[in-house]
């Protein structure tokens, strides 16, 4: 049995999400309320805190993430034809066959909840998955500026896996580590 | 194997200086320079799941025995080079990778201290 950090699981769980997606994601937003969605779906594993902010439900920390799994390469961002946002892909799709592995050993359910909302919501108009979005009780209830969502990882997440696929896991996805070995 | 040509980071120049003579550690770090120097492309294993752009480049070695350090080198078979970058001061499974000033790597190595040099030293 191996160990993943939460700061793992948080990119693993982004990069699993965007690689659902059959030709990535389309924008920002879209990806701040699939995620809500899925979280409020299956809420035993919250990676990132959602606020109610101007845009409706939102995270820095996924944006954050968003933007490390670019830099890294490990996902691309190609600008809309729009010209607002990026389309955000993902780099290496062999890789996603053992993401989904991971995944289903941390909690099959939450694998299931981001299978299922990404079918579900993952290509609807913007307008519409707006709507979807806005129409979620929680949100109605809050505030902008509210806290809709807390983090609720535990520090170490177990899985199923040798030491060694949780070492290469938690470096492939570790933003300073590929940034230290590009520079080196 | 002969023509890779092999330099070593001011951070792996700093972590050997300051390894116990006759130690178990150093006699493996001297052994995994061996194999290093003799064919690159056995030491270690190449790390899994990398970005397309270091795919196959990144080694990692173990020295210190089980449970112990991990040792990574950059290999470019194209160029025919091997930097060896660092030993791992934190023992193997620790999760934080976070507590590291692993921006030492894109620092000019010329701009690089003793005072960040510190932080990698091997206990």
């Amino acid at each position: 049995m191996g160990i993943i950090s939460n700061e793992t699981f948080k990119r693993l769980f982004l990069l699993y999400t965007i690689g659902q997606f059959k030709n990535g994601v389309y924008g920002k937003l879209r990806l701040n309320k699939i995620v809500y969605l899925i979280l409020r779906k299956h809420p035993e594993l919250i990676p990132f805190e959602f606020k109610h902010d101007r845009y409706g439900q939102h995270s820095d920390e996924l944006d954050t993430i968003n933007e490390q799994l670019s830099y890294m390469s490990h996902t691309t961002a190609v600008p809309l034809e729009a010209g607002r946002g990026n389309r955000y892909a993902l780099e290496k799709k062999e890789n996603m066959d053992f993401y989904k592995v991971v995944l289903g050993y941390i909690s099959p359910k939450l694998k299931k909840a981001i299978d299922e909302i990404v079918v579900q919501n993952g290509y609807l108009p913007e307008q519409d998955l707006r709507k979807k979005a806005y129409c979620d009780e929680l949100f109605l209830k809050s505030e902008e500026g509210d806290i809709l969502l807390k983090e609720n990882l535990p520090k170490k997440i177990k899985v199923d896996l040798s030491a060694e696929d949780c070492e290469d896991l938690a470096l492939s996805l570790d933003p300073k580590f590929i940034a230290a070995m590009r520079h080196m | 194997m002969a023509g890779y040509s092999i330099t070593w980071h001011k951070v792996f120049c700093y972590q050997y200086e300051h390894l116990k003579k006759n130690s178990l550690l150093k006699r493996q770090v001297d052994k995994q320079l061996e194999v290093i120097q003799r064919n690159p492309q056995q030491a270690g294993a190449p790390l899994r799941y990398l970005p397309s752009d270091l795919a196959g480049k990144i080694r990692r070695l173990y020295v210190g025995g089980p449970g112990k350090y991990r040792m990574f080198i950059k290999t470019d078979d194209k160029k025919q080079e091997v930097k060896i970058g660092f030993i791992d001061p934190r023992l193997r499974g620790k999760l934080d990778y976070g507590d590291l000033p692993l921006e030492i790597f894109t620092l000019p190595e010329d701009e690089i201290d003793e005072k960040m040099l510190r932080k990698f030293l091997l206990k």
